[in-house]
């Protein structure tokens, strides 16, 4: 198999094994969450010129979706700073791995297992969008809201309850995951079949048996099994992209429903903050008004019926065209592998078009990042009025195209022949138009 | 995408992954051509043309403009509740009004494609998404972009095809 | 244990400079300034200008620095002759007013921002 696994070398093993250098930034990052907080309470009611607003949304969610993920799957999971506090008083310490297990250590309910929790949580950031974008208090809100949460449910329930099941970004990050270019795995297998203890498994505060691991959505990337087996037998590799998405992966309803719903949101979100309609953005706007209900609906609907119904209708033909058949319910599971790339190629050209024009807010908001009018590190110039210039517009077909170009590959894939693949094959053509319409028609 | 690409073949032999290369090759040369042929398009003679833009919060009207390339566009640019701008993405036009007060300002539409129009003063929450669209000439890159989503499409059958046939025939 | 330790400190420590940059910078800047005012323009619907009435005496500068919350608003007073001030948001501009007559001026936005726009004014008080 083609992977390189870093463990092999020795200053990326160090990186990866020691617990200091991510202890460090995520020290680092619970502190700039913290002052991100902060600054959207404090700070200036401009958003554009309020840190929470530039950073979070711009800054963090453009890194988020144009290096952590395609880069690194969940590798902003390795060092989120939400559940830190919460592992803290579970583990009893900071630096120590899962043991003590302090807490109620309840298990999660079954019934809300899955990623319904984690989809429904995205569309309601969705419905509330344009809010959130726009006031960096109600940005502060939501952080803390989820640090809290984080919190309270590390203290009820086990392990990383919240990152499995409830946070939206854990979803977004987990689902593209699977896409992306680095993994953690079982170096030998059989070594694992004689080793009783399973130490990895207690470890993990994701709940994960390494060697059962088939894709790389429910692995944090925390590092926790690598450093607790005895026997070295954990691999970090650097593998090729799209690795975890082919015939032989199991996958499942709410997986199809969460890359459903990721789709929905980049081609709403692309016709709402970039299209040309005011009323759209106002009705989005006025949250609780007649308006914002009609909005909502229409946002639901696009979500709940429309893009499921057609992607159901083409798992449908799909599955008729197929030799052998699957049951519906099983085929839609399936075929939710080519939202995969489809989707995380959709919000890489949506990002493109947003966030790069509206960059040079960075430096500015570094200097002053309550918009009081300091000038901390003299960085504070009028930022240009934003542009989406001729490369960026490039930039964002050639991404579609390679989107499509994969979302078909694994179209073709995990199906039994061409013309089975076609009807997928059509759902992300219309997709990738739908996308490249909103963006540069 | 090229280490993905070749990934699923690894048991192909290097005489295999040659031709794998030429096929890359060849669909990146397509792409390219797609990308940045020039076509010679005939542009209608150059006209003065007048449009009249209201700004309100947080929409223009009309959002959505379309002119010929080469025209000399004059915008007279009113906003009817608060100070709002105009700046047009990629070129250098800006203009400001008060609330009333009409302004006028001319540029040349020499660049043609889409290009977004902002606004360029603070006037609220929406602000930054406050935006419309100019259109000068056919938009050309969206042609190229759904020609380039075509080949995308068929680079993957072909890309695929390929490896099972000669999969099978290794195997058999 | 000794790392644990060092590592909780660390965390602690770091979380108290990111809580003491808005606090201490806060004070830091609200000694240097003195006797500035700071006077925030919204819409009227928003709450117009945070103050309402100003105080001073004759021929004594009082000095303003000024921003806006929402959309762009203007400053200007009426009987007093100065260049009227644009108030953008999120950015500070300054102005130091000295009067020579007592009396009530009204200072007002002298931009349209809103529907109410004309009633978004204050009053400044010139005590001899
Ligand atoms: S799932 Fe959410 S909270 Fe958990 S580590 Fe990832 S981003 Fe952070
Ligand atoms: S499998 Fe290992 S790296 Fe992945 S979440 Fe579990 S402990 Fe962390
Ligand atoms: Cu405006
Ligand atoms: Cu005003």
């Amino acid at each position: 198999m083609n992977r390189l696994d870093l463990t092999r070398t020795r200053w990326t093993n160090f990186l990866i094994r020691n617990r200091w250098p991510q202890f460090l930034i995520r020290a680092i990052t619970l502190a700039g969450f913290i002052f991100t907080i902060l600054a959207g309470l404090l700070g200036s009611v401009v958003g554009s010129h309020n840190f929470a607003i530039i950073f979070v949304w711009i800054a963090w969610w453009t890194a988020l979706k144009l290096f952590f993920i395609p880069f690194g799957g969940r590798s902003w999971c390795s060092i989120c700073p939400i559940p830190m506090p919460g592992e803290w008083i579970q583990n009893g310490g900071i630096l120590q791995p899962r043991g003590k297990n302090f807490g109620l250590g309840k298990r999660w309910p079954k019934f809300l297992r899955g990623r319904w929790l984690q989809a429904g949580g995205f569309m309601l950031v969705g419905l509330f969008g344009v809010i959130t974008l726009t006031s960096p208090s109600v940005t502060s809100i939501v952080l803390l809201i989820i640090l809290l949460l984080a919190f309270v449910l590390a203290l009820v329930f086990e392990r990383r309850s919240f990152c499995n099941y409830l946070c939206p970004i854990g979803g977004f990050t987990g689902l593209y995951a699977q896409a992306a270019p680095v993994e953690v795995r079982v170096k030998n297998p059989e070594i694992c079949s004689t080793h009783a203890q399973k130490s990895c498994y207690e470890a993990c505060p994701w709940g994960v048996y390494p060697l059962a691991l088939k894709s790389s959505a429910n692995c944090g990337l925390c590092m926790e099994c690598l450093r607790v087996c005895p026997s070295d037998n954990l691999a970090v590799n650097l593998r090729p992209w799209g690795s975890d998405l082919g015939p032989e992966t199991k996958h499942s309803l709410d997986e199809a429903f969460l890359g459903l719903v990721m789709v929905s949101s980049a081609l709403m979100d692309s016709a709402i903050f970039l299209g040309p309609w005011g009323q759209l953005k106002m009705a989005a706007y006025a949250i609780g008004t007649g308006s914002w209900f009609l909005f909502a609906g229409l946002f639901l609907v696009i979500a709940l019926m429309l893009v499921p119904g057609i992607y159901t209708l083409a798992v449908w033909i799909a599955n008729k065209l197929g030799e052998q058949k699957m049951n519906l319910r099983k085929a839609l599971a399936h075929q939710s592998q080519v939202l995969v790339p489809l989707g995380l190629t959709a919000w890489i050209a949506f990002t493109i078009s947003f966030a790069l024009a509206k960059f040079s807010y960075v430096l500015p908001v570094v200097s002053d990042p309550f918009g009081w009018g300091w000038n901390l590190l003299g960085t504070v110039a009028k930022p240009w009025v934003g542009q989406s210039t001729l490369t960026s517009m490039l930039l964002q077909v050639i991404v579609l195209a390679l989107g499509l170009f994969w979302s078909s590959r694994v179209a073709i894939k995990i199906s039994g022949s061409l013309k089975q693949a076609l009807p997928m094959i059509v759902f992300s053509a219309m997709t990738m138009v739908g996308m490249l319409w909103l963006l540069i028609g | 995408m090229m280490e993905e690409l070749l990934s699923t073949q690894e048991e192909l032999n290097h005489q295999s992954l040659q031709t794998k290369w030429r096929l890359m090759v060849l669909i990146s040369q397509c792409a390219l051509l797609i990308l940045f042929l020039p076509i010679p398009l005939v542009t209608p003679k150059p006209i003065d043309r007048l449009i009249h833009i209201d700004a309100t919060s947080f929409q223009f009207t009309p959002a959505e403009i379309k002119v010929n390339q080469g025209d000399r566009v004059t915008i007279e640019f009113v906003s009817t509740d608060v100070v709002h701008g105009i700046s047009i993405d990629g070129y250098d036009f800006q203009l400001t009004s008060d609330p009333g007060q009409p302004v006028t300002g001319t540029f040349v539409a020499s660049w043609p494609g889409m290009f977004r129009f902002r606004c360029s003063v603070a006037c609220g929450n929406l602000h930054p998404f406050m935006i419309g669209k100019l259109w000068v000439g056919p938009n050309l890159i969206l042609i190229r972009g759904v020609l380039l989503g075509i080949l995308a499409v068929v680079a993957a059958i072909f890309s695929l095809k390929k490896s099972k046939v000669l999969k099978t025939g290794k195997t058999s | 244990m000794k790392k644990e330790i060092i590592a909780r400190s660390l965390v602690v420590f770091f979380i108290i400079i990111a809580i003491s940059i808005p606090f201490v910078g806060r004070w830091l800047i609200s000694r240097k300034q003195g006797t500035i005012i700071d006077l925030h323009a919204r819409t009227f619907e928003n709450g117009g200008w945070s103050m309402d009435t100003l105080q001073t005496r004759v021929g004594v500068p009082i000095r303003i620095r000024m921003t806006s919350e929402d959309v762009v608003h203007g400053f200007a007073i009426g009987g007093y002759e100065m260049i009227p001030l644009e108030v953008t948001p999120g950015e500070f501009v300054e102005t130091t007013l000295t009067f020579d007559k007592p009396g009530e001026y009204t200072f007002f936005c002298n931009r349209w921002c809103s529907p109410n726009h004309t009633r978004m004014r204050g009053i400044i008080e010139v005590m001899p």
